[in-house]
């Protein structure tokens, strides 16, 4: 052997003797060590105990449901509240989603990776979620503590808005924004049909009847229009039929806040600790023929088009191609927004069917369960529902406000309308049954079977009764596997 | 590109223990070599490598992100083989990769032929741009607007069939249009993105092949058929694998424009992950189907690795 070659020899001695089927060997181990230590070790609870130790309990991190446009009408009211409160500093962070279930998600995904947050904003949908997973706190020591401070709001909220936001007796919102499906219609249309402004109390009779005269003004020209999904959707017309889609009933508790800020008001006496829905009842016959109506307009009557979203119908109503859609306040803007003037639209109530009931949404905003400054969180809650601040929010009519005062404060309609704006917040007051659109622990996989059946319908492709049936068999399988 | 970025990691490794068996200069040099693919191997580890293996073992458990994880064991795989929505969505995938795939491929090409042959070389490049600007489009734009277009009762595009005299198509609110709808729109978007491939090779082929064939009395189609489609197999090839890879994945069309209706006729595999992972919290059943549409992909890329040789001309 030559000297280099012994060099060599003995330099590869030297060496650990590594094959490449024992380097990827050991490769493989160390990954697959590695994530399972990873998975037992975020697959719990400990992201939410210990978020971002950096952030200052000074400074809030509020979560909204929107755009980054939406932060921007928040500088005001921010500018405010610190001003109010020197040293203290708001952050709000837009989640923007297609609809509130996909911002759940986003929400619980964001807090689930360890982000400090301390407010969320959360919609009817989403408060058993995020209650049931303990990802909220109940307000109740703080209404509590500011009992006298808290009567002034209680008594300018409709107390159908406030149950909602209780669960399994405990309150975890202050509802803040509302809205109850109405009918918007087309004046112009409605004129050129030859028809007079609907009553509050019309009919469904009546409602097709204007439907079908309002088509018959050109072959691109609808009576009605409407989306599918789950505010807004079959929902309202289930609920004006006298049913609803779960079971509802009142959940014990609560007896606190009802004693003690709704005493002696009538339409609270059945209220309870929140709503519990807990079985389908999508296959009873009111809701089969509440399909069957919707799937008339379309495939019979030839009145309504293939149903589609909000946007959408904003465009066709303001370009006179559709007579009526259902919304709530947030249209107003969007319809003056896209050139209408005040007195090009307004609104109704839902027609009568069996009931007038009226199925609605709220929102608000839920301290976090592990917020570094819940105190701080709840102070700005009290700043956001002062009626000034909520004022300045849906000016515009952008939306519509939790508190009777700001929504019948006439200043918010002068400029803008509708002419009949009483019935924003008359759904409340004037129809005490209205009730909130039914929201269980599993509202997301709630919404997708409804839409996927109401769509197979709508399409043609199921009848009314099969697409029930199904969609009933569907929701009572998910019901079952979860505690509502 | 998981799969290259796997494949390349491999050979990294295989080279990485190699070094060991250098000369002191040769090593050296190895290991600036390391060095410098060193940031792109951490990146993938951590973002690609580390949540797949994290992937992996999560679909033994039942995770709601908030909860503690339980171990289920195979439960997610056999509810997955059990549920009819992934099996229709699975089915769904795989029609609109095979529409879109094939009609960019024809029309790209086709275009692509159509250009080389009749179109000045100085209108071509306008032309490529022109139809790449879809491509460059942010999807979800193009899904909102063909949403309008396609409306069964007040888009434009029924309005002028109409005007035809021509029946009114429910393009999404039909389970038999709605997804052909999908992939059509998404075949307008995307088909740019080959076109330019193909153009690109065709300028770049040998003329003296098509002089030959010419003095031989091939006519044009002959002239394409023998001469210009076996010497663009790789391109085609190319194309044919990134179509596969990039619309397995589908999720944006179908999600804004028809939510996976009517009923679950334009689910798609990567919406069903999505809506069960994100919306139903089912984190281990979520990560069950990405794996198995992970697996898919997998296999149908070593198919066609495997059978490139009998089709594709690199010389």
């Amino acid at each position: 052997m030559s000297s280099v070659e012994q060099q060599r020899h003995l330099s590869n001695q030297r060496k650990p003797s590594y094959s490449r089927r024992a380097f990827l060997k050991r490769v493989c181990w160390g990954v697959g060590l590695a994530a399972t230590t990873a998975i037992t070790q975020s697959c719990g609870t400990h992201a939410m105990q210990a978020p971002n130790a950096t952030v200052h309990p000074s400074v809030l991190r509020a979560v909204l449901y929107g755009t980054p446009a939406k932060v921007e009408t928040f500088t005001n009211l921010t500018r405010r509240f610190e001003r109010a409160y020197p040293g203290r500093k708001v952050e709000w962070i837009p989640v923007q989603a297609v609809e509130w279930d996909e911002y759940f998600g986003k929400v619980i995904t964001m807090i689930a990776s360890g982000q400090s947050i301390d407010l969320v904003e959360v919609g009817t949908e989403g408060l058993q979620i995020f209650a049931n997973k303990a990802i909220i706190q109940p307000l109740d020591p703080f209404v509590q503590a500011d009992q006298r401070e808290m009567y002034e709001y209680f008594s300018d909220v409709a107390p159908q808005l406030v149950e909602v936001m209780l669960h399994k007796g405990q309150l975890y919102m202050l509802p803040w924004l509302q809205g109850a499906a109405l009918i918007f219609y087309n004046k112009q249309l409605f004129a050129q049909a030859g028809l007079e402004s609907p009553a509050d109390d019309w009919s469904v009779d009546e409602f097709l009847t204007s439907a079908q005269q309002i088509s018959a003004l050109g072959d691109d020209i609808f009576g009605f229009g409407w989306p599918n999904r789950h505010w807004g959707g079959i929902i309202p017309w289930i609920f004006v039929n006298d049913s609803n889609l779960l079971t509802e009933a009142h959940q014990p508790g609560g007896e606190w806040l009802w004693q003690t800020f709704y005493a002696g008001n009538h339409i609270a006496q059945d209220a309870g600790g929140g709503f519990v829905w807990k079985h389908s009842r999508a296959n009873e016959p009111r809701n089969i023929e509440a399909l069957q109506f919707l799937q008339d307009l379309t495939w019979q009557h030839a009145v309504a088009p293939s149903p589609t979203d909000h946007g959408q119908l904003a465009n066709f109503f303001s370009t006179n191609r559709l007579g009526m859609l259902p919304a709530h306040r947030f249209m107003v803007g969007r319809l003056i927004s896209a050139g209408m003037q005040p007195g090009d639209f307004d609104v109704t109530f839902m027609p009568r069917w069996r009931s007038q009931r009226h199925q609605f949404g709220t929102s608000g905003m839920a301290i976090l369960s592990d917020s570094h400054s819940p105190e701080l969180a709840w102070t700005l809650i009290k700043w956001m529902i002062r009626p000034d601040e909520m004022s300045a929010y849906v000016q515009g009519g952008v939306h519509t406000s939790a508190r009777r005062s700001v929504t019948n404060d006439l200043g918010q309609h002068a400029d803008i309308g509708p002419e009949n704006w009483h019935v924003f917040y008359d759904v409340f007051d004037t129809i005490p049954d209205t009730a909130p659109i039914p929201a269980p622990p599993i509202a997301k996989d709630m919404t997708n079977i409804l839409v996927k059946y109401v769509g197979l319908a709508m399409a043609n492709e199921l009848a009314p009764h099969d697409a029930m049936e199904r969609m009933h068999m569907d929701l009572s399988d998910r019901l079952l596997a979860v505690d509502v | 590109m998981s799969l290259r970025s796997l494949f390349q990691t491999y050979r990294s490794c295989q080279q990485l223990v190699q070094v060991t068996n250098l000369s002191g200069m040769r090593r050296r040099e190895a290991l600036s070599a390391y060095l410098f693919i060193a940031p792109t191997f951490l990146v993938f580890l951590v973002f690609l490598m580390g949540p797949m293996v994290f992937s992996l073992g999560l679909s033994f458990f039942s995770w709601d992100i908030i909860t503690p994880a339980r171990f289920v064991g195979f439960h997610n795989y056999i509810a997955i083989l059990e549920d009819p929505r992934f099996l229709q969505s699975l089915g769904n995938t795989c029609v609109f990769v095979s529409i879109v795939v094939v009609c960019n491929l024809l029309v790209a090409l086709g275009l692509a032929a159509v250009l080389q042959c009749f179109v000045p070389p100085s209108l071509q490049r306008w032309y490529c741009s022109t139809y790449m600007l879809p491509v460059i489009i942010p999807i979800s734009s193009i899904a909102i607007v063909f949403g309008f277009l396609l409306h069964n009762d007040l888009g434009v595009v029924n309005y002028y069939l109409n005007m035809l005299s021509l029946p009114k198509i429910p393009w999404l609110t039909s389970s038999n249009w709605a997804l052909v709808s999908i992939a059509l729109v998404t075949v307008w978007k995307s088909f740019g993105f080959d076109l330019i491939l193909f153009v690109a090779a065709i300028q770049r082929l040998p003329r003296q092949l098509y002089d030959a064939a010419a003095i031989d009395g091939a006519s044009k189609w002959q002239q394409f058929a023998w001469i210009t489609l076996p010497l663009l197999s790789p391109t085609i090839f190319f194309a044919v694998v990134v179509g596969l890879i990039m619309n397995f994945q589908i999720f944006d069309q179908p999600y804004v424009m028809t939510r996976g209706g009517p009923g679950d006729s334009t689910r798609t595999l990567v919406m069903l992950v999505y809506e069960d992972a994100f919306g139903a919290m089912r984190m281990g059943y979520g990560s069950t189907m990405a794996l198995l549409l992970f697996s898919i992909l997998l296999v149908l890329t070593i198919i066609q690795l495997r059978f490139v040789q009998r089709w594709v001309h690199y010389g």
